[in-house]
């Protein structure tokens, strides 16, 4: 004994590093999760009545919750709980009110914030309790609408007094499905579903207290009721005609609320009676489960046990006798209230309602016609279908069963193992489902959505499945290891959780019906031992399948087809999972228990997949799969690994340039270095992939942002995104977020015009934004477009003749005048006020942009809109440049900002009095840059066509700038200056050419600015190159 | 200014005696302590920063580093003499940063206690001793003592 003990402390230690090392691997899940719940509530935004985005923040939170479930943060768990079924009860029941969603999303960025606390290992009490007052302001208005779905809190729901009733008309309607609803087939949530589109829900109560234990839980019983509270302008006939559908199976009653009694006083004594009696052992689930019993002895027929449980029914006594027969009502009454009493309508509730009775008065009723109930066993010995000898004898051995804690469904599995198609084996629900709803979809489409999340999934679910393996051997050593079970059950249920985010339908039915089995192990209902352990073992390795599966699976290969072998795995594991013994062949029903609404939902929208044969489990052979996770890397390891790489690379081409010297003329050559030289090539290529990484979170703080500056300036805005998947360098996209914040929160603010002036220009109400990212020709492009009025050339004009950045004379392209909005100080006040004034932190965006080797244009049309264009390198740790050489100097001008380059002939150099030098490039004229001068470095060449010049493009604007030669392109591996020195103006970094040497890598736009600096005054003393015929010439120019 | 601070550096780095690596640069020894020498290297193709002080001579690649070199001829005013294979590049650490200093010859390593250094006379109001940290004194030789962050901030000769 105490051997045990130790042995089980050591496990439950092992269990808790387990958690923490997984945490660190929980919170970056977790903060993706809070992301893909923002998102999707910000669709819902846009959309409320999309469905689609209540499953997928509903999966998000799912998946949260899970998450911390298995890390053991159970607050977090607790939390997100709630807020899941926040969700839950919009989940059929779109469209969400807009306030809802914005308390969402604060909720929202509550738990982010409690995330964020946990990670730095503080403790978010505080913001804990701000979440749960939070969500529960969210719940009161609405009321708290459970859907019968495993997790439901069995608490009852919160007084609900602040429901409020308008005109027209609130009814209180009760919706009382017949036990047995569920055989007929129908789904009484329908039912529900329907009341609820005849108008406005005010509340939504399930009663849940004729739920049974689960060990006497009949899935195939319906125990639940509702209350609800509708709103509605329909009569009562109109409602109780909408659910005619449900016929006799649902009760329905219906009456304005006219009493004060809110739907929560419900949780009165008759209630609480009602929940004892059913618990009572001896009441109604026991001649269920003697039932069964006698019918797995072969006592009775299936068919005779089921017609001797609805006359057991039926030979109940009523309320209404029980009540004349204690003297609390009189005969008369009684029968006026019979008459009064609309057909299908419930007397309970009718005689309460009417003031006959008190709750308690019907909860001692209640527990009257409990005792009053006659025993079914006698039942059966008067009609005759079992003697009294034998009877005595199935009694006692039903009763050993019980006491031997030997739940009753699972003896009746094991002759059933592997013999489905028994009759014989029947037990009293004679028409359940069987292997026949277990209807997989026939191939899974992967959703794009998904795919880049794949990889992430396979490693976990991997190593969730590995441990599963490991708990489920220890298992087989010892059954009773509670840890392990629960231990495996985590790992299924995060694997469901978030195949389900992924819709990887196939693998989240298999983890779901796993989990079922799992469940029942949990409750002790059966051991998982033997057969069952088997069971489990399968479905771990049909999994790790699936798994393998997906993991060779890519977005070119179509939809991934599902392995024929899972159907009879997964019937196998249905019909253990659920409890039920064997199976007939009936025909394939709606789910009945609660826990299987999910699994159903799969089979409505998929085509079913009959297996051919079915029986015992084929489970695919165990394949020990290679190992492929993923590694999460701090950044500057990696940026040590790509600077490495790139110091590689460098030492590489010095090693070919060595050899080419030595062996020159020999005739030599190499066959090891050409292929390191693609090995290092390839390695650095792989190391600049590891950096990159999608757009898609910072895209979605946009729209985030524009739903909220919408929603504050009153302006309706949609934003549109484009391009979410490309990727880019890490610190790029870090980099990004704040210029693109400004120029979207501009483009709200000043760019979209106010919706009256949009309705008068003709346009619709709602401003569009659209973020679009595409690539192109090895760059990345972001646009920025919104259709508002768009900037006011003039208006610019005057603002910088004001400011004195242009001069009335000046000449300035269109271009050159929008460009203006980027200049630092034209954001002031007065620019924010005018109608075009954008520019609030426009230079800002302009540097930064800048910064990240970028560049940034501007298209616009009055009244059209305007689109702003990023273009940017895909990584900064690697440039493409134009080495040019300038004296004895090796320089590089990034690709990026490079046009052209050409030997203009002597007639195209002007210089233009007071103005400056400039070339002429067929129809366009630019100044021209002497690089030396700009560097104040030694050149060969001083007269233009004689060197060369690029023409280079900075901020819209095209510059010659002058070289002596160019020496061919370079993917040079930035170095920054700053490491070891500081920024030099004009310079952008440097880079380590093939021979060792460092090049600089030249910075366009701080070249031009020193060039504007330098301005014409040292021109004199060096322009005697400049020939007199192209002074001349300058008239003709200007 | 200087005198009061430069007794206190003396007293708290002479405890127990500091090694200096001693250097030649025209006729006069400096030392720089050696726990802030990373390496010493012979000249090498220097690439030259362009619109940079004229003490700097550029940058150097250093097993793929880009690190700057200064001219300690002409930091002090000297006269600049042509590189020669003699010499040599002390590259040394300054914070987080790696810098070459161009020195005319190394000589060796020196032990100095607090006996053997003073604080730098004041050499008048026009003269910048801020870099000096004491003058140390072996036999014969005067070895002026520098103080590496001093005689590289950046932020000072920022162009």
């Amino acid at each position: 004994m105490v051997a045990t003990c130790v042995h089980r402390t050591a496990r439950s230690k092992r269990m808790n590093i387990d958690g923490t090392r997984y945490r660190a691997t929980f919170f970056e899940e977790a903060v993706e999760h809070l992301a893909a719940l923002e998102a999707a509530l910000l669709r819902l935004d846009a959309n409320p009545a999309d469905a689609a985005a209540v499953d997928d923040a509903f999966r998000a939170a799912h998946s949260l919750k899970g998450g911390a479930d298995v890390v053991g943060l159970g607050e977090l768990a607790q939390m997100t709980h709630r807020f899941e079924n926040i969700l839950e009860r919009f989940r059929h029941a779109a469209p969400i009110p807009r306030p809802m969603v914005d308390r969402l999303l604060e909720a929202t960025d509550a738990l982010t914030h409690i995330v964020a606390t946990l990670r730095r290992g503080e403790s978010p009490s505080s913001a804990i309790e701000e979440l749960q007052a939070r969500l529960d302001l969210d719940c009161e208005p609405i009321g708290w609408y459970s859907s019968p779905h495993e997790e439901q809190p069995r608490a009852p729901s919160p007084p609900d007094s602040s429901v409020r009733r308008d005109p027209p008309t609130t009814y209180r309607i009760t919706v009382t499905p017949h036990p047995e609803a569920f055989r007929s087939g129908l789904d009484p949530l329908v039912v529900l579903r329907t009341i609820e589109e005849l108008g406005t829900l005010r509340a939504v109560k399930p009663h849940l207290e004729q739920l049974p234990r689960l060990r006497d839980l009949d899935p195939e019983r319906c125990y639940m009721s509702w209350t609800v509270q509708l709103e509605t302008d329909q009569s009562p006939e109109a409602i109780r005609q909408a659910c005619a559908f449900a016929g006799e199976v649902v009760e329905l009653t219906i009456e304005p609320e006219s009493a004060r009694r809110p739907v929560c006083e419900d949780a009165c004594p008759a209630s609480v009676m009602r929940s004892v009696s059913e618990n009572h052992p001896c009441a109604v689930s026991e001649p269920l489960a003697l039932a069964k019993f006698l019918v797995e002895r072969q006592v009775l027929t299936a068919e005779q046990a089921l017609e001797a449980l609805y006359r057991h029914r039926g030979r109940y006594p009523t309320l209404g006798d029980l009540a004349v027969e204690v003297g609390l009502l009189t005969k008369d009454q009684l029968r006026q209230l019979r008459e009064r009493l609309a057909p299908g309508n419930g007397f309970a509730q009718a005689v309460v309602a009417g003031g006959y009775l008190t709750d308690s008065d019907l909860g001692r009723l209640l527990r009257l016609q409990e005792q009053r109930i006659p025993v079914w066993s006698e039942d059966l010995i008067n009609d005759g279908l079992v003697d009294r000898t034998t009877m005595a004898a199935e009694l006692a051995a039903f009763a050993t069963h019980a006491t031997a804690a030997q739940p009753i469904s699972a003896v009746a599995e094991h002759p059933a193992a592997s013999d489905v198609s028994l009759p014989t084996e029947t037990s009293a629900v004679a028409d359940h489902p069987a292997a026949s709803d277990v209807s997989l979809p026939a191939e899974t489409v992967i959703p794009d959505d998904s795919i880049e999340m794949l990889p992430e999934f396979c490693a976990e679910a991997t190593e969730h499945l590995e441990a599963a393996d490991r708990h489920l051997l220890s298992l087989d050593n010892d059954p009773t290891n509670a840890e392990a079970l629960n231990a495996i059950y985590r790992g299924f249920h995060t694997i469901k959780g978030v195949s389900s985010m992924l819709r990887l339908e196939v693998i989240r039915t298999l983890a779901h019906e796993t989990e079922n089995l799992l469940n029942r192990a949990r409750d002790g209902e059966i051991i998982l031992q033997d057969r069952y352990l088997d069971l489990a073992f399968a479905s771990t390795d049909a999994l790790k399948q699936q798994i393998h599966n997906l993991r060779q699976w890519t977005p070119g290969h179509g939809p991934l087809p599902t392995d024929p072998a899972l159907t009879p795995l997964l019937a196998e594991l249905r019909r253990v999972g659920t409890g039920r013994s064997a199976e007939t062949g009936a025909p394939e029903k709606p789910a009945a228990a609660a826990v299987r609404s999910e699994a159903v939902s799969v089979a409505v929208h998929t085509p079913a997949h009959h297996p051919g044969t079915e029986g015992s489990s084929t489970a695919p052979p165990r394949v020990a799969l290679p190992d492929k996770e993923t590694v999460r890397v701090d950044k500057e390891r990696l940026d040590k690994l790509t600077n490495t790489i790139g110091e590689l690379v460098i030492a590489q081409s010095m090693v070919q340039q060595e050899f080419d010297e030595l062996t020159a003329g020999s005739g030599w050559h190499s066959r090891a270095l050409p292929e390191l030289n693609k090995i290092s090539r390839d390695l650095q290529e792989l190391s600049l992939s590891l950096r990159m990484v999608p757009l898609q979170g910072i895209f979605q703080k946009m729209s985030r942002l524009v739903r909220d500056l919408s929603r504050k300036m009153n302006k309706p805005v949609e934003l549109e995104l484009h391009g979410e998947e490309i990727e880019l360098d890490k610190t790029v996209v870090d980099q990004l977020g704040d210029p693109l914040m400004h120029m979207v929160r501009n483009a709200v603010d000043h760019g979209i015009e106010a919706a009256d002036e949009r309705r008068a220009a003709g346009k619709p109400p709602e401003g569009r934004i659209t973020l679009r990212a595409y690539h192109q020709g090895g760059n990345v492009f972001i646009e920025l477009s919104d259709d508002g009025r768009g900037l006011d050339r003039d208006r610019l004009w005057r603002k910088g003749i004001e400011k004195g950045l242009v001069t009335e004379g000046q000449r300035l392209t269109d271009a050159e005048i929008y460009a203006l909005i980027f200049a630092p100080g034209f954001s002031t006040a007065a620019a924010v006020t005018d109608v075009s004034g954008r520019g609030v932190g426009m230079d800002v965006v302009r540097r930064n942009i800048e910064a990240l080797q970028g560049s940034i244009a501007i298209r616009t049309q009055p009244g059209q809109g305007t689109t702003f264009t990023i273009r940017l390198p895909l990584t900064l740790a690697i440039m493409d440049g134009l080495m040019v050489g300038l004296g004895e100097d090796v320089y590089v001008v990034p690709l990026l900002s490079v046009v052209e380059s050409f030997r203009p002939r002597a007639s195209d150099v002007h210089l233009l009095a007071g103005q400056g030098e400039v070339v002429r490039v067929r129809h366009e004229v630019m100044p021209l840059v002497r690089l030396y001068r700009v560097l104040r470095r030694p050149a060969r060449v001083s007269d233009p066509w004689v060197g060369l010049v690029v023409v280079v493009e900075d901020q819209g604007k095209k510059y010659a700038l002058l070289v002596d030669e160019l020496l061919g392109q370079i993917q040079a591996v930035v170095k920054s200056l700053d490491a070891n020195f500081r920024r030099v103006e004009g310079l952008a970094g440097a880079t380590i050419l093939g021979d060792g040497r460092v090049a600089m890598i030249l910075d366009v736009h701080g070249l031009t600015q020193i060039h504007a600096q330098q301005g014409f005054m040292q021109i004199p003393h060096e322009t005697s190159f400049l020939t007199t015929p192209c002074m001349n010439m300058a008239g003709e120019l200007v | 200014m200087n005198a009061l601070e430069n007794d206190r550096a003396i007293t708290t780095f002479t405890a127990d005696g500091r090694q200096f690596l001693t250097f030649r640069l025209a006729d006069e020894e400096y030392g720089v302590e050696i726990l802030r020498v990373q390496e010493i290297k012979g000249y090498s193709k220097i690439t030259p920063l362009p619109n940079t002080p004229p003490e700097i001579k550029g940058v150097m690649n250093l097993r793929g580093t880009v690190v700057p070199i200064i001219d300690l001829r002409v930091r002090f005013g000297l006269r600049e003499t042509e590189y020669n294979r003699f010499t040599v590049i002390i590259v040394v650490t300054v914070g987080t940063k790696i810098v070459g200093l161009v020195v005319d010859a190394v000589s060796d390593v020196l032990n100095v206690t607090s006996q053997d250094a003073v604080a730098a006379p004041d050499l008048g109001s026009g003269v910048d001793t801020s870099f000096i940290t004491g003058i140390a004194r072996t036999g014969e030789r005067l070895i002026t003592l520098l103080n590496v962050d001093r005689l590289v901030g950046f932020s000072a000769t920022a162009a």
